[in-house]
C-alpha cells in the first residue's frame, strides 16, 4: 500500500473554484470506466492464456489407462481441441453475454458456481474489514494523541508485527489456540455464526495494522496543523478534538487504503479460506486450478477483477463527497 | 467545516458500534458441537477431498466415490476386509470363452425411495454406464461389453466382445441405478437427486462445503447405525486435524504423516491405517533404445542402488507395504515367493561395471510435486540421492500434477525416468498391468514382445487362482527384467473420536460408513 502518495494532507481552507467542473468531471468518470474496462479485459486475457498454458484438463480428468480415443473424446466434449484463439474469442464473445460457461466438474454453469459461493466470501471480506478499521482507526487515533509514549511505541510495534505476520501462519495459530486448546470457536467452516471470528481475524490483521498506521500518521498530520492547536488551546478536550477535528482530517488517507484493503480482502482471501474451509470463492478458485476447470477460474478471476476496479471507481467517488475541495463547490 | 464529514463520522461510528456489537455477539455465541440432534445420531466426517457431482454414470474423477460408494451397490461389493462379497447379484456363471456372465439377483433389493429392483434396473445401469452420452471419465472399464439382456425377473445376462477376466473382482463396475426415475425426471434430475441402494441416502450436497446422508431404510442389508452423516469438506491438512482435536468432527481422512504421533498421543482418539491400494514405483524408459538403462544389467544396477526399506521409514512414515508389482490387495499377493532388489550399491557398482558404465552416467528424472500423493518429491529426491552414491547423476525435474501427467506414456519420449502412480480401488492386476506395461498402452514406456503375450493371457484367464499362475509369472518376469523398480502401496491414515467405532475399507481411500458406529453400541 502506498502511504505516501496518498495521505495528502487535508488543509481547512475554503475551496477553490474550479470552472467547468461538471463536463471536466464526466470526462474524468468516462475514463475511469474506459481504463476500468481495459484493466478487467486484461486480466481476464492474462488469466486465460495462462490457465490454457497451464495443463490439459481431459488428460488430467482421466484416471489412470483411460485409453487416447477417449481423452480425445473428452477434450471435443470440452471444447478444448479448437484453436486457441478460437476458444479464447468465444470466451470473450460469451463474458458479454453473460455466459461464462460449464463448469467441467461441478455439474453447473459458472454463474451458479460463482453466484453460491460468492456471498461467504463478501460476508467474510466485510466483516474483516469491519475489524481492521473498527479496531484499526480508534487505535491510531489513541497513538496520535499519545505519541511518543509507551501506547504509541507498543501499537507501533504491533502493527509493524500484524504487517510481517503471514496468514498461513495465523491462521493455524489461532486454529491451534481458540479451536483446539481452548475449544471457543470452530477451527473450520461456517455453519454457526461464531465461524466467521477465527477467518475474519486472520484476514483482517494485515488491513488493520495498514489502518492503524494510515490513520495515526494522518492524525499526526491534523494534530499539527494551526487550527487544531488553536482549539486545543482554548482548552477542548481531547476526545471532541478528535471527533470533531482530526478525524474528520484524517479520513481521506484512511478511506483511500481502506477501498484498496476492501479489494484485497476480497481478493486476497484465497489463502484464508482454504486454511480455514470457508466455503467462499477463494477454495473454489482453489479447487478449479488445481483440477483445471477453466471455465471456474476464469469467471472468479473475472469476479475478483471487476470488485477490484468497481472499488477503486468507488473511492474516487466517495474522494469527491468527503472532500470540498475535490467536489470544487462549497456549499 | 462543512457539515458533511461529520456526518460521515457518525455514520462511520455507528457503523463501527453495530459491527463491535454484531462482533461481541459472535465472539460468546457456543459453537453448537452436539452431535444429537432431537435423539438422533449423527456422524461428522472431515474429507480432506469432495464430489463434484453425484452421479455415478457421470463421473468427473475418483473422489466423487466418497458420494456414490455410500450411497449405491454394485452386483458384487467389497468387505471392510478386502473380500469380494455379493452385492445386488448373488450367483454368477461364465462361459467357457469368458464373454458372456449371467449374474443371479437378490430378491427383495428396493432403491431407497421404496421402488423395487428390477432386473430392468440391472440391465438398464449397465448400458448407462457405458453410454457415452453421459462420457463418465471410467468408461472404458466396461468398453468390452456389447449387450446387457433381462433373461428373467431376477437374471440378467451380460455379453462382451472379448473375455474379461476381471470383471466380477472389481465388482461389475456399474452402479445400480433406477431405470424408470431417471427416465421420468431426466438424467440432469437425477445427478441432483440421486437414489440408489446403498446403506445410505442423500439428502443434500453443497459444492466446496461437503455432503449429508441418512439411513436407507429400504437398504437390503445391516441398517447403518448412525441415522445421519455429515461429510464436511476441509481441505486443509493441519485445518482437518484440528476440527478433529476440537470435537467439530469425529472422523478424519488423510492424517499428515507428521500428526500422527500427536494423534496417537490423544487419550480420547484412535488412528487407524489401512492399507488403501495407490501403487508407487519408477518407470524407466526402455523404448528410449540405445541408451544405458537400455541394458538389463544397467536396470538391475539402478533398483540394487535404491534402499526402498529405509526410503519408505524414512520419507513416508512407514505407511506403506514394499511389494514387487502384485499388490497387496490383490488376491495371490500371499502366494509371491520374490522379493524386490536388496539395498547392495557394490552389487550395483559391479553390475555398472559390467555393462560398461564404471563411471555412471546421467538420466533424467520427472516427478510430481507433493500433493497428489504423499511426500512424492522427497521420495524421488531419496532416489536420485542412492543413484549418485553409484555414480548415476539423475536430474530430478519436480513439476506440478498436470504438468506430469502431460510426461507420461510412449509419446512424451523421456529422457530415463519417471515417477509412477496407480490409484487404488481395483482389486485385479490386469487394469493397471496393461496401462503401465503392454505396448503403446497410455502410460506404457515397456515394449516387450514376451511380456504382451503374458498380458494377453492374462486378459483371457477366468477364475482366481487361474489368473493368479498367469500375473505372478508375469511380474517375476518383469522384475527379473527390471522394467520397472517397485515402491510401496500406500496405507492412509484415519482418525477418528474413541466415541465412533469404524473399520475403513481396505483398498478404498474413500470413507465409506457403512460399518461406523457409535462405540460400544
Amino acid at each position: 500500500m502506498d502511504e505516501t502518495g496518498t495521505a495528502q494532507p487535508a488543509a481547512p481552507v475554503s475551496a477553490v473554484r474550479v470552472p467547468n467542473t461538471r463536463r471536466r468531471a464526466l470526462r474524468v468518470a468516462l475514463q475511469r470506466v474506459v481504463f476500468g474496462l481495459l484493466s478487467i479485459l486484461g486480466a481476464i486475457t492474462i488469466v486465460f492464456l495462462l490457465s490454457h498454458a497451464s495443463g490439459d484438463p481431459a488428460k488430467l480428468m482421466s484416471p489412470p489407462g483411460a485409453p487416447p480415443g477417449q481423452v480425445a473424446a473428452i477434450r471435443a466434449q470440452l471444447g478444448l481441441d479448437d484453436p486457441l484463439w478460437q476458444q479464447y474469442l468465444t470466451f470473450i464473445g460469451h463474458v458479454f453475454t453473460g455466459n461464462l460457461g460449464h463448469s467441467y466438474y461441478y455439474g453447473d454453469s459458472v454463474t451458479s458456481v460463482i453466484t453460491s459461493h460468492v456471498g461467504p466470501t463478501i460476508y467474510l471480506a466485510l466483516v474483516a474489514m469491519a475489524y481492521a478499521v473498527g479496531v484499526g482507526v480508534p487505535l491510531g487515533l489513541v497513538a496520535a494523541f499519545k505519541s511518543n509514549s509507551f501506547v504509541d511505541r507498543l501499537l507501533v510495534g504491533l502493527s509493524m508485527l500484524g504487517q510481517a505476520v503471514p496468514s498461513f501462519w495465523l491462521g493455524p495459530v489461532a486454529i491451534l489456540v481458540a479451536a483446539v486448546q481452548l475449544h471457543w470457536l470452530p477451527a473450520s467452516g461456517n455453519a454457526t455464526l461464531s465461524s466467521v471470528v477465527l477467518p475474519a481475524i486472520t484476514l483482517g490483521t494485515l488491513q488493520l495494522a495498514v489502518i492503524f498506521r494510515i490513520t495515526r500518521a494522518a492524525a499526526l498530520e491534523a494534530l499539527s496543523q494551526d487550527f487544531v492547536r488553536l482549539a486545543r488551546a482554548k482548552g477542548m478536550t481531547d476526545r471532541r478534538l478528535a471527533r470533531c477535528h482530526v478525524l474528520p482530517n484524517s479520513l481521506l488517507p484512511v478511506m483511500t487504503v481502506g477501498g484498496l484493503a476492501l479489494a484485497s480482502l476480497i481478493g486476497g482471501s484465497v489463502i484464508v479460506e482454504v486454511i480455514f474451509a470457508w466455503p467462499g470463492l477463494g477454495t473454489t478458485l482453489m479447487s478449479a486450478v488445481s483440477q483445471r476447470d477453466f471455465p471456474v477460474v476464469q469467471g472468479i478471476a473475472l469476479v475478483y477483477a471487476i470488485s477490484f476496479v468497481v472499488l477503486n471507481t468507488l473511492i474516487d467517488v466517495l474522494y469527491a463527497v468527503a472532500d470540498p475541495r475535490l467536489r470544487g463547490v462549497e456549499r | 467545516m462543512t457539515g458533511l464529514p461529520h456526518k460521515l463520522s457518525v455514520i462511520v461510528r455507528s457503523g463501527l458500534a453495530a459491527v463491535l456489537v454484531v462482533g461481541v455477539a459472535a465472539a460468546c455465541t457456543t459453537s453448537s458441537k452436539g452431535p444429537k440432534t432431537g435423539g438422533a445420531t449423527t456422524l461428522r466426517v472431515g474429507l480432506s477431498t469432495e464430489p463434484t457431482q453425484l452421479d455415478p454414470d457421470q463421473l468427473k474423477s475418483g473422489n466423487d466415490s466418497f458420494f456414490t460408494r455410500n450411497v449405491f451397490d454394485l452386483l458384487y461389493n467389497r468387505d471392510p476386509d478386502g473380500k469380494l462379497v455379493p452385492g445386488i447379484a448373488t450367483a454368477y456363471k461364465v462361459s467357457p470363452d469368458g464373454k458372456t456372465y449371467t449374474f443371479t439377483l437378490r430378491k427383495g433389493v428396493k432403491f431407497s425411495d421404496g421402488t423395487p429392483v428390477t432386473a430392468e434396473d440391472v440391465a438398464f445401469s449397465f448400458k448407462r454406464y457405458a453410454d457415452p452420452k453421459l462420457n463418465t471419465v471410467f468408461s472404458f472399464n466396461l468398453a468390452a461389453l456389447t449387450d446387457a439382456k433381462v433373461v428373467n425377473s431376477d437374471t440378467v445376462e451380460l455379453d462382451f466382445k472379448q473375455p474379461v477376466g476381471d470383471f466380477v473382482a472389481e465388482g461389475g463396475y456399474a452402479s445400480i441405478v433406477p431405470e424408470k426415475y431417471i427416465k421420468q425426471h431426466g438424467d440432469a434430475y437425477f445427478a441432483k437427486h440421486p437414489i440408489g441402494t446403498g446403506p445410505y441416502k442423500f439428502v443434500s450436497f453443497n459444492p466446496n462445503q461437503g455432503f449429508t446422508l441418512e439411513r436407507n431404510n429400504n437398504y437390503w442389508g445391516t441398517k447403518t447405525a448412525y441415522d445421519r452423516v455429515d461429510f464436511k469438506y476441509i481441505a486443509d491438512p493441519s485445518t482437518r486435524v484440528a476440527a478433529l482435536q476440537s470435537g467439530q468432527v469425529d472422523v478424519i481422512d488423510q492424517v499428515p504423516p507428521q500428526d500422527v504421533a500427536t494423534l496417537r498421543g490423544n487419550s480420547s482418539i484412535t488412528v487407524k491405517t489401512q492399507i488403501a491400494g495407490d501403487m508407487v514405483y519408477t518407470f524407466i524408459n526402455t523404448l528410449d533404445r540405445g541408451k544405458p538403462w537400455d541394458d538389463v544389467r544397467v536396470r538391475q544396477a539402478m533398483a540394487y542402488a535404491i534402499d526402498q526399506k529405509t526410503i519408505l521409514k524414512t520419507v513416508l512414515g512407514g505407511f506403506g507395504v514394499l511389494n514387487v508389482g502384485v499388490s497387496p490387495i490383490e488376491p495371490g499377493y500371499d502366494k509371491v515367493d520374490f522379493q524386490q532388489y536388496p539395498y547392495d550399491p557394490a552389487k550395483a557398482k559391479e553390475l555398472l561395471a559390467a555393462a560398461g558404465y564404471p563411471k555412471g552416467f546421467s538420466l533424467d528424472f520427472w516427478g510430481p510435486a507433493n500433493g497428489r500423493t504423499p511426500n512424492s518429491e522427497q521420495y524421488i529426491e531419496a532416489i536420485a540421492g542412492y543413484w549418485k552414491a553409484v555414480g548415476i547423476k539423475a536430474n530430478v525435474h519436480i513439476v506440478e500434477y498436470p504438468e506430469y501427467v502431460k510426461k507420461q506414456g510412449p509419446t512424451a519420449n523421456v529422457n530415463g525416468a519417471i515417477f509412477g502412480i496407480w490409484g487404488g480401488g481395483y482389486f485385479d492386476p490386469q487394469f493397471r498391468t496393461e496401462g503401465n506395461l503392454k505396448c503403446h498402452s497410455a502410460y506404457s514406456v515397456t515394449c516387450d514382445p514376451k511380456l504382451d503375450q503374458m498380458i494377453d493371457k492374462l486378459e483371457a484367464t477366468i477364475g482366481e487362482t487361474a489368473r493368479e499362475n498367469v500375473y505372478i509369472p508375469l511380474y517375476k518376469y518383469v522384475l527379473d527384467q527390471a522394467l520397472m523398480i517397485y515402491g510401496y502401496c500406500d496405507e492412509e491414515t484415519f482418525a477418528m473420536s474413541k466415541k465412533v467405532s469404524w473399520q475403513p475399507y481396505k483398498g478404498q481411500s474413500y470413507t465409506i460408513m457403512t460399518n461406523a458406529a457409535p462405540a460400544g453400541a
